[in-house]
C-alpha cells in the first residue's frame, strides 16, 4: 500500500515539477502567459468551460464519435476480413483496394466525408469508422489465415464441415487478432473523430481547440488537449480488461 | 502390391509369404477398417508433378496398430492425409469398411486449440462429429485421470508441458468417435521412459475403443514395440516393400524390462534389411522393363 502511493508520487513528480516551473516563469513574466498559458490559467479555464461552456458536452461528443466509429469499423472490418478468407477471388479483387485505402492517410478523406455527411457527428463517425475499418480488415484476415494449419486438418479429419472449421478455428483466431489490436484501433478512432472536428464542426474537443485558437486563448487550447488525453486514458483503461480477456489463454 | 509379407512366430523369422490373400484366410478374423487399393498420388508443383505414392496397397485392421516406416520424404504423411480424406488419390481407392469418414489425427507437434481449455480440447472431436454425450464426458474425465491430467481440466494448453499436451491430443482423437486413429510421429518428442508409457496408453486405447490405428514413424524401434503390423515403404514414388506381422505380445514388447530389446531385435533386423535392400524400381519405366 505504502509502496504503491510512493510510486504514484514518483510518477507524478515530473509533471508537478514542470507545472510548478511553468507557473513560476509565467508569474515572473506575466506577458508570457499570452503565448504559453499557465497551469493556474488552465485550471481557471477548465472551471469556466465546465460550468458555463459545455465542456462536458464537447468531451462527450468526441468520445461518442470515436466509440461509434470504432464499434462499426471493428464489426464491419472483421466481417469483411473473414469474408476475404472465405473467398480467394474476393481477396484477389479486394487486395489492391485495401492496399490503396491503407496507404492513403485515411484522414485525407475528411473533406469528402464532410461533403457527404455534413458537419454534424456523422462525418466524424465516418472518419473514425474508416480509420478503424482498414486495420480491422487486415487484423481479421491475418488472424484467419494465420490459423494453425494442423488445427484445420484436424477439424476436417474429424469430419468437420467448412462451416465448423470456420466457426471453431477461423473466427476465434480472427477475433483474437482483432482484439489484440483493440488499443491501437481505439486510438485511431479517437484521432479520426478529432481530425474530423478540426476540419469542420460545431461541437467537440476539436471544435473547442479551433475556437480557442481563433480567440488566441492558449489556456483553452490546453484544456481541449487535456480533454483528449482524458478520453484516451479512459479508453485505454476500458480496453485493458478486453485485451486481458482476449489473451487469457496465453 | 506388396512385394512380400513376412510373419514371425515368436522371435524366429519364418518363411516369406508372398500373397496377402492367403494371410487373410489363415489369420484370426480381423476386420479391416481401411483398405488402400493401389493408391497413386502426385503433388502438383509449378513445373513438374512429384510422384509421391506409386501404387500403395495395404489394409489397416480394427483393434490393431499398423506402422508405416520408410525413407524420409517417401510420402508417409501423405499416406495419412489420404486415409484421413484430406487428399484425394489420383488413382486407386481408399475403402472404409466401417466407421464413416471420420479420423482422429495426432500430429508430431501437439496441436491443441490454444484458446480452449484442456477439457474443451479433449472433447473437440466429439463435439465436431456430434457424438458428445454424458457418456463421452464421463469417459473424458476418466481418460484425463488415467493420463495424469486430473486437475488440469480448466487449464489452457499453454500451461501444460509438451508431453501433457500430446496426451490431450490423443484423448481428443480417442473421444472423437472416429474408428481410425492416425498417428503422425506422436512419440518423437518424448524421452524413452515416458514414450513407453505413452505407447502403452495408446495401445490400451486402441484395444478399448476397437480402433484401427495407423502410426507413421521414422523410428523402427517405436514401430516394432507398438505395432501389430509394420509396413515398409520404398523410396518415392513409394510402394509397399514388405509387410511384417509382429506376434510377440505387445505387453512384453512395451515392458520397461531391458530384456524386451532381445524380443524385438529380430524384427528390427528384418526391417533394417528391408529398408537397406535395393528398392523396387525407382521409376515406373524400369518397372515396365522388368
Amino acid at each position: 500500500m505504502m509502496g504503491r502511493s510512493l510510486l504514484a508520487l514518483k510518477v507524478a513528480a515530473p509533471a508537478l515539477l514542470v507545472l510548478a516551473v511553468w507557473q513560476v516563469i509565467v508569474q515572473a513574466r506575466p506577458r508570457s502567459e499570452f503565448f504559453f498559458g499557465s497551469p493556474l490559467g488552465i485550471a481557471r479555464e477548465s472551471w469556466v468551460l465546465t460550468t458555463e461552456g459545455g465542456f462536458a458536452r464537447d468531451l462527450g461528443i468526441t468520445a461518442l464519435e470515436a466509440i461509434l466509429g470504432f464499434l462499426s469499423g471493428t464489426v464491419f472490418g472483421t466481417a469483411v476480413g473473414l469474408l476475404l478468407w472465405m473467398s480467394k477471388t474476393a481477396y484477389a479483387i479486394a487486395k489492391p483496394y485495401l492496399i490503396a485505402l491503407g496507404s492513403v492517410p485515411t484522414f485525407a478523406l475528411g473533406p469528402v466525408l464532410i461533403f457527404w455527411f455534413g458537419t454534424g457527428i456523422w462525418s466524424k463517425v465516418a472518419l473514425a469508422f474508416l480509420a478503424t475499418f482498414v486495420v480491422a480488415v487486415v487484423q481479421a484476415y491475418t488472424g484467419a489465415t494465420e490459423a494453425d494449419p494442423n488445427l484445420l486438418r484436424l477439424v476436417r479429419a474429424f469430419g468437420g464441415t467448412r462451416w465448423q472449421v470456420f466457426t471453431k478455428i477461423i473466427v476465434p483466431s480472427a477475433m483474437i487478432w482483432v482484439l489484440a489490436g483493440i488499443r491501437l484501433n481505439i486510438g485511431m478512432a479517437l484521432l479520426g473523430a478529432f481530425i474530423g472536428e478540426f476540419l469542420s464542426s460545431r461541437f467537440g474537443l476539436g471544435y473547442l481547440i479551433i475556437v480557442a485558437q481563433g480567440l488566441y486563448n492558449v489556456n483553452q487550447v490546453w484544456v481541449g488537449i487535456l480533454g483528449i488525453i482524458f478520453i484516451a486514458i479512459v479508453f485505454h483503461l476500458a480496453t485493458l480488461p478486453i485485451e486481458r480477456w482476449a489473451n487469457r489463454w496465453k | 502390391m506388396s512385394e512380400g509379407s513376412v510373419h514371425f512366430e515368436g522371435h524366429a523369422p519364418s518363411k516369406v509369404a508372398s500373397h496377402s490373400d492367403d494371410r487373410a484366410k489363415s489369420a484370426p478374423p480381423q476386420r479391416h477398417a481401411v483398405r488402400l487399393r493401389s493408391i497413386v498420388f502426385s503433388y502438383r508443383t509449378a513445373h513438374t508433378p512429384i510422384a509421391v505414392l506409386g501404387g500403395v496397397s495395404t489394409e489397416f485392421a480394427c483393434s490393431s496398430i499398423s506402422s508405416v516406416v520408410g525413407p524420409s520424404g517417401c510420402g508417409k504423411t501423405t499416406l495419412l492425409n489420404l486415409v484421413a480424406g484430406l487428399l484425394e488419390p489420383d488413382e486407386g481407392a481408399v475403402e472404409r469398411t466401417f466407421g464413416g469418414h471420420r479420423c482422429g489425427y495426432v500430429f508430431q507437434a501437439p496441436s491443441l486449440v490454444p484458446w480452449l481449455r484442456v477439457a474443451e480440447n479433449a472433447l473437440l472431436g466429439a463435439e465436431i462429429s456430434g457424438v458428445q454425450s454424458e457418456a463421452v464426458m464421463h469417459r473424458c474425465d476418466m481418460l484425463l485421470r488415467r493420463f495424469g491430467l486430473k486437475g488440469f481440466e480448466r487449464a489452457y494448453p499453454a500451461a501444460l508441458s509438451g508431453g501433457m499436451q500430446q496426451r490431450v491430443s490423443i484423448i481428443r482423437a480417442a473421444l472423437s468417435g472416429a474408428k481410425v486413429l492416425l498417428l503422425d510421429e506422436p512419440f518423437s518428442n518424448s524421452d524413452f521412459l515416458f514414450r513407453l508409457e505413452l505407447q502403452r496408453e495408446v495401445s490400451r486405447l486402441v484395444e478399448e475403443e476397437n480402433l484401427a490405428a495407423v502410426l507413421v514413424t521414422h523410428d523402427i524401434e517405436d514401430a516394432v514395440r507398438v505395432s501389430d503390423k509394420v509396413i515398409v515403404l520404398t523410396n518415392r514414388p513409394a510402394k509397399v516393400k514388405g509387410e511384417l506381422s509382429i506376434t510377440v505380445p505387445r505387453s512384453q514388447r512395451l515392458s520397461d524390462d531391458p530384456s524386451s530389446v532381445r524380443l524385438i531385435a529380430p524384427y528390427l533386423e528384418h526391417i533394417w534389411k528391408l529398408l537397406k535392400s535395393a528398392d523396387v524400381p525407382k521409376n515406373p519405366v524400369d518397372g515396365a522393363l522388368a
